[in-house]
């Protein structure tokens, strides 16, 4: 699924860059670029990252190796 | 004081310019990939969208707002025909609950007439969500090359 349409950027390379560590939407942009063009996914990306760091949990947060 | 009616309307035509051109970038999606019958009735509903926002920009201007058409929200785009129908499905799912909100806040506003408007609506975005569940129970049983080789132009 294309989530940024700039890049385009799909959700398996926001969850990839997720699970490699970017652990913010701002981390997510720096890695694939998803989110700093026109800002309209930005809130997707940000729903995107705050999923993933709840199933991770504040342990698993800087150790980037999370399931997606 | 904003109008709650057509704070709620204007809520409607950003979902509907959202599902307009998500159905149209997949319609040419699908038309490219060689599936002139998907891509056929995702044109289709894409004008029946767009027909909607004019019903619901006439409305507004008629109750003394501005149709605001600046609400696009992000959508997601399918890369391929199954993740197509779920972002469709997806869609329309919310798209059905903020048309019952809409219907309960004209009538909380004791706007009969929007809400009688609103109330058809209802029952067509369904008969399309039902549809498009249809397409996607029909990947999974027949497989998606199957279902795909019934959407060709053959």
């Amino acid at each position: 699924m294309i989530v940024c349409q700039c890049g385009p950027v799909s959700d398996t390379t926001i969850r990839d860059a997720i699970r490699s560590g970017a652990h913010t939407a701002d981390d997510v942009g720096d890695v694939c670029g998803a989110g700093v063009q026109c800002g309209t996914c930005r809130p997707l990306v940000e729903r995107m990252v705050d999923e993933a760091m709840e199933q991770v949990g504040p342990a698993g947060r800087g150790s980037g190796s999370t399931h997606g | 004081m904003a109008d709650p009616v057509v704070d709620a309307l204007n809520g409607l035509i950003g979902t509907e310019m959202r599902a307009v051109n998500q159905y149209f970038v997949h319609a040419k999606c699908a038309e490219s990939w060689g599936y002139p019958k998907l891509a056929a009735r995702f044109r289709e509903i894409s004008i029946e969208e767009m027909n909607d926002i004019e019903v619901y920009m006439d409305r507004v201007l008629l109750l003394g707002g501005l149709p605001n058409l600046q609400r696009l929200d992000a959508f997601q785009i399918g890369e391929n025909v199954p993740e197509q129908l779920d972002a469709a499905i997806a869609l329309e799912e919310g798209a059905i609950v903020q048309l019952k909100e809409a219907v309960v806040i004209c009538e909380d506003a004791g706007d009969v007439g929007t809400a009688e408007l609103l109330r058809p609506k209802v029952a067509e975005e369904e008969t399309q969500l039902d549809w498009l569940r249809t397409q996607r129970s029909l990947v999974d049983q027949l497989g998606e090359a199957l279902y795909l080789a019934g959407q060709t132009g053959a």
